[in-house]
């Protein structure tokens, strides 16, 4: 009688034990969990089935639905969820963009007011975008955080999605200090170089959407954005540096084209058919800007992209290396860059990690646009690249710029 | 509507012929909104009479593209308790919503009475009262020519079927009276336009309904010398069926609101003056919110805690009876809103608005 009481005691206070150290594990998770790239992690959404039947059928729209999110038994309810993306819009395998706060000013989940679940859509291999923004990471240049996530809508998988940090207020306070600053999201409309645009602030405003003091008016957001592209074009070589240093933070600029050209990007700020795919960030204290990096599907494009000629087309960077001292900037940064990449393989070693964590998961996407069999061969590329790219960058540095 | 050009055969047939007309101007409006300082109010012509002294009718037309038919209906008198009334005429729910909007104490109705209450509608009615009025009652059936909401265009509203009853009491110079009204709904977005429109506040909050409309009401009068008391409890609860993110029901959404308000007959006699001057004060609510506030709350279109939102009002009014044609308005109001989750990203402060009304009626 008395070991039947103790049993029972003994099995309760285990039962206790199990809540409490479940609930002050559920509680302790922040977005450094979420976004940790170790794990493979598992997101569920649910969604009226009526609702999901409509954001697949108008995937071009970007009409929000509400959604109630879980993810490591942590439960987000009355989230709004939309189709997002360019390219890689699709009514199979919608890329969606899940808002916390869509209705409620307050809304939040784990801190972050968005998560971006990217599809992967253009990206054969699937981990680019992942190792990409590692990099980025690693070299020092603020980008998003991201993980891998298989995600199951009302309980059916619907494939294998990157969870991305979104560029928002919270992302500038966590990488640069400052939430209070204007943040605009580049819309690519063709080829731009950053050219000058003229006086026309409408020409600015069309190129750049604001994601932060929207409210503001055209021209306490777009003027400060004209008068870096005039400096950027017209500023006199020999004050080139403070011209636009007042404008910009060159030195995070280059910094994050080197670590573009090391990834080999093809659509980046550095791209083949001008820029894309960055946010423009400006301080609220020092008024200058920063380029942020975003959508690294084309990165690890190819081994032997160019590298000399990438900087050369873009007037920001062509302008740059005309300075001797940003020049040797630049210089030193791919150094750093191919390092970074190859210390201890750490990029083909990435890409290797990467695939061996989704393998399995997008073998059993069958919403994904592509066979097995070419995702398999596309990581076969990407971990080729990741394992000559460095070496190759190196080369065409030396020849650049001389030296070692 | 006495005192109107009249047609009588005999005392067989009797046909009045009515005109009324409402112009608005309004005097201040802090909302910043910008718009028509004057405004018609309503312009109808129709006939009402008596035929063969047991069958009573109306037809009336508003002269206005919208909605120009406004009561068309027969009332035959079987017995003073049991009446038949069929046509287009008001859902007996609401005392300020079945007393002539040129008969009101204020220029406008209370807002809880014009976003809870239905209006016209086409059905039948039984209805009929007691020895001296001591008792009243009133039953009907009506079909819905519009769902009261936006549908999505999903399930059939050709047979929404509307049901409503009314019964009052009136003990000595008070009355009493309780009222409801049970409607199916079918599924799409719950129309909360009225006043919440005006403010613009909703415009843009969408709740997903489905299911069953049920409406309750409570009112009260009592009238003593000079001064008349009245009010309403109002409640409107919206079945949420099936409406979860995963497919489950949610709680009901509920409308709810009410008034009280006082006037006081300072000139003129205290029943059926001619010429009179009144003041008038109304206290008025109207609030949205879910039945089960137990989640956070939100303003998803599918959220189990609807974030509640209540409007607060209160008007100060004035009404002349220049003569027994010709009423003018005044009425100040103050309007107030209550986000008590905190959770909307605008809500506009309180603010005063003035409005005078000229009235002509025959």
């Amino acid at each position: 009688m008395c070991d039947r009481i103790s049993n029972r005691v003994i099995r309760v206070a285990s039962l206790l034990a199990i809540l409490l150290l479940g609930a002050g594990a559920a509680s302790a998770q922040t977005a450094a969990n979420l976004f940790d790239d170790s794990v493979l992690h598992t997101l569920q959404i649910a969604i009226h089935s009526r609702d999901w039947d409509q954001l697949r059928a108008s995937y071009l729209e970007s009409d929000y639905y509400p959604a109630d999110v879980t993810w490591n038994g942590i439960r987000a309810t009355n989230a709004g969820v939309r189709s997002r993306g360019s390219g890689s819009r699709s009514g199979f395998k919608p890329g969606l963009k899940i808002d916390f706060a869509r209705y409620s000013a307050r809304g939040q989940f784990l801190g972050l007011r968005a998560l971006v679940l990217d599809n992967m859509l253009q990206d054969k291999s699937m981990i680019r975008e992942r190792v990409a923004m590692a990099f980025l990471r690693r070299f020092g240049v603020p980008a998003s955080r991201e993980a891998f996530a298989r995600v199951f809508v009302n309980g059916q998988y619907a494939g294998l999605y990157a969870m991305v940090e979104e560029v928002d207020t919270q992302f500038a306070q966590r990488t640069l200090g400052d939430a209070n600053g204007a943040l605009f999201e580049y819309r690519y409309q063709g080829p731009y170089y950053g050219e000058y645009l003229g006086d026309d602030l409408d020409r600015y405003r069309s190129l750049f959407e604001p994601r932060a003091r929207e409210y503001d008016s055209v021209f306490n957001l777009y003027d400060p954005v004209r008068e870096l592209f005039r400096a950027i074009n017209d500023a006199p070589a020999e004050s080139f540096r403070d011209d636009v240093g007042r404008h910009l933070d060159l030195a995070a600029t280059l910094r994050f084209a080197a670590a573009d050209v090391l990834l080999a990007e093809a659509d980046g700020i550095l791209g083949f058919v001008g820029m894309n795919n960055f946010y423009l960030h400006r301080h609220s204290t020092t008024q200058r800007h920063q380029l942020l990096p975003w959508d690294k599907d084309y990165a690890l494009f190819q081994w032997n992209y160019p590298v000399v000629e990438a900087t050369s087309a873009n007037i920001l960077t062509r302008r740059a290396l005309e300075d001797p001292e940003l020049r040797s900037l630049y210089a030193g940064f791919l150094v750093e860059a191919v390092a970074s990449a190859t210390e201890a393989g750490w990029l083909e070693h990435e890409a290797q990690r990467a695939y061996e964590q989704i393998r399995d998961a997008a073998l059993a996407d069958t919403l994904k646009p592509y066979t097995n069999e070419e995702f398999e061969a596309e990581v076969a590329v990407v971990i080729d690249l990741a394992r000559r790219r460095p070496a190759f960058v190196l080369d065409e540095a030396r020849r650049q710029f001389g030296g070692r | 509507m006495g005192n109107s050009p009249s047609l009588r055969l005999g005392d067989q047939v009797r046909v009045d012929l009515h005109a009324r007309i409402q112009a608005d101007v309004s005097v201040q409006d802090e909302s910043g909104v910008e718009g028509d300082r004057f405004a018609w109010g309503n312009r109808r012509v129709g006939v009402s009479g008596v035929l063969f002294k047991r069958v009573e009718f109306q037809i009336e037309r508003e002269l206005s593209v919208e909605e120009p038919w406004r009561d068309v209906f027969a009332d035959v008198r079987v017995h003073r308790a049991l009446r038949i009334r069929a046509g287009h005429f008001k859902v007996p729910f609401s005392m300020e919503r079945t007393t002539s909007a040129f008969d009101l104490d204020f220029i406008g109705r209370a807002a809880s009475v014009t976003d809870i209450s239905p209006g016209r509608e086409t059905g039948i009615m039984l209805h009929g009262r007691g020895p001296r009025r001591f008792f009243e009652y009133e039953f009907g059936v009506f079909r819905l020519a519009e769902p009261q909401m936006n549908p999505f265009g999903i399930g059939s509203t050709a047979d929404l079927m509307l049901t409503a009853g009314r019964v009052a009491v009136t003990p000595g110079t008070a009355s009493i009276g309780i009222a409801f009204t049970e409607s199916r709904l079918p599924e799409g977005f719950h129309d909360l336009s009225g006043h919440f429109d005006d403010g613009g506040l909703l415009s843009s909050e969408d709740f997903y309904v489905n299911g069953r409309r049920r409406r309750i009401g409570i009112e009260g009068r009592w009238r003593t010398g000079r001064l008349t008391l009245k009010g309403e409890l109002l409640r409107q609860a919206d079945s949420r069926e099936g409406e979860s993110a995963s497919n489950r029901d949610l709680s009901d959404l509920i409308v709810d609101g009410g008034y009280i308000s006082g006037l006081w007959r300072v000139v003129g006699s205290p029943r059926r003056a001619r010429r009179a001057v009144d003041l008038t004060v109304r206290i008025e609510n109207l609030g949205v919110h879910s039945a089960d506030q137990s989640d956070p709350p939100s303003l998803s279109p599918r959220a189990e805690n609807i974030a509640p939102l209540r409007q607060r009002a209160l008007t100060f009014g004035a009404n002349w009876l220049v003569t027994r044609w010709v009423k003018v308005q005044f009425n100040a109001i103050r309007e107030s809103f209550v986000d008590e989750a905190g959770i909307r990203p605008e809500i506009p402060e309180a603010r005063w608005r003035s409005l005078m009304r000229l009235q002509f009626a025959m």
